[in-house]
């Protein structure tokens, strides 16, 4: 099916409670884990991914169709996660790097982690990154998201993105060998 | 470690996972959260005592409030009170609120008293305060 059909269908009255079916289908799993590799926590990521659908839903009707559905939903979703981890860095009354870094602590005792400690290694390289290089970095290498879909999402060219990603991935190899 | 290329050894995943069945319970949690609407009952196919409760609750909603703004205490604020309340809290001083009279108010302040030997005693006898303050 077209994308501009299911849109359609997502607008229709009639047909926008199937067609948002098929939606949670296709998109709960990469969305889930592009929210929690920013929240880091499950129980965190489940919250922000329910917030993120039921406005993606609520939001519908004005879905303009000027980018793609799919950037469209990320972009949701990533200002959504982003949002969560300031009001949660403000709750605790910490900086946003300072929550990450305790949340990537907590990793080791957290049930839903089962990375080893290369694993465990590379999550805390990347805390060392800046905010902006995190991002382009998780969606680039983890989730595997094209440079094209990843500008259209974060609003930045792809130039841009290649060089962040460039710089990343050396700050994250200079840490790995660290003892 | 000597090295480390991202590039050159397999794949490192995030090594994050989730509760068994999470997906499917959070597809439909999210579906029924999504699309709950709140739902419209037509007046028309209410139950009887549920209409009168309705009308009942339109009633009370419709005249407590009157009934508050009609039984609501007018009380009057004495002319020495705002006189203090001007002195004491405002700014406004007699050349202020000389300003703001014309000159007929001005002549209905007037008062005419009769200051002869006799009502000035009266009024020193009469006037505890006034006695006072002519010792102080």
């Amino acid at each position: 099916m077209e994308e501009k059909e299911f849109i359609l269908q997502l607008l229709d009255p009639k047909t926008q409670n199937e067609a948002f079916k098929k939606l949670l289908l296709d998109y709960q799993k990469p969305i889930y884990y592009h929210i929690r590799n920013i929240v880091i926590n499950h129980d965190d990521a489940n919250d922000v991914v329910q917030n993120t659908f039921i406005k993606v839903f609520k939001h519908l009707s004005k879905f303009k169709g000027e980018s793609k559905l799919f950037s469209w939903i990320y972009r949701i979703a990533t200002n959504e996660a982003i949002s969560f981890i300031n009001n949660k860095a403000n709750r605790n009354k910490i900086s946003n790097e300072e929550l990450k870094i305790k949340l990537v602590d907590n990793l080791v005792s957290d049930t839903y982690f089962d990375g080893d400690a290369v694993q465990l290694k590379l999550q805390k390289a990347i805390l060392r990154l800046p905010e902006k290089q995190q991002l382009v970095f998780k969606m680039k290498y983890f989730e595997e998201i094209k440079y094209e879909a990843m500008s259209e999402i974060l609003g930045t060219s792809v130039g841009a993105l290649k060089a962040s990603y460039f710089h990343a991935v050396k700050k994250i190899e200079a840490y790995m060998i660290k003892d | 470690m000597n090295e480390f290329k991202l590039n050159k050894q397999s794949k490192l995943t995030t090594g994050f996972r989730t509760p068994e069945g999470y997906f499917e319970a959070v597809s439909d949690k999210i579906f029924e959260k999504a699309t709950r609407k709140t739902s419209l009952v037509s007046v028309f196919r209410m139950p009887t005592r549920w209409k009168m409760a309705a009308a009942a609750i339109l009633v009370i909603g419709f005249f407590v409030p009157i009934y508050m703004t009609l039984s609501k205490d007018v009380f009057e604020v004495e002319a020495p009170t705002i006189e203090n309340y001007i002195v004491n809290n405002t700014n406004i001083n007699q050349f202020d609120l000389i300003n703001e009279l014309d000159s007929e108010e001005i002549e209905n302040i007037n008062v005419n008293l009769n200051l002869d030997g006799e009502n000035v005693d009266a009024i020193l006898t009469s006037n505890a305060k006034i006695e006072n303050l002519i010792t102080e």
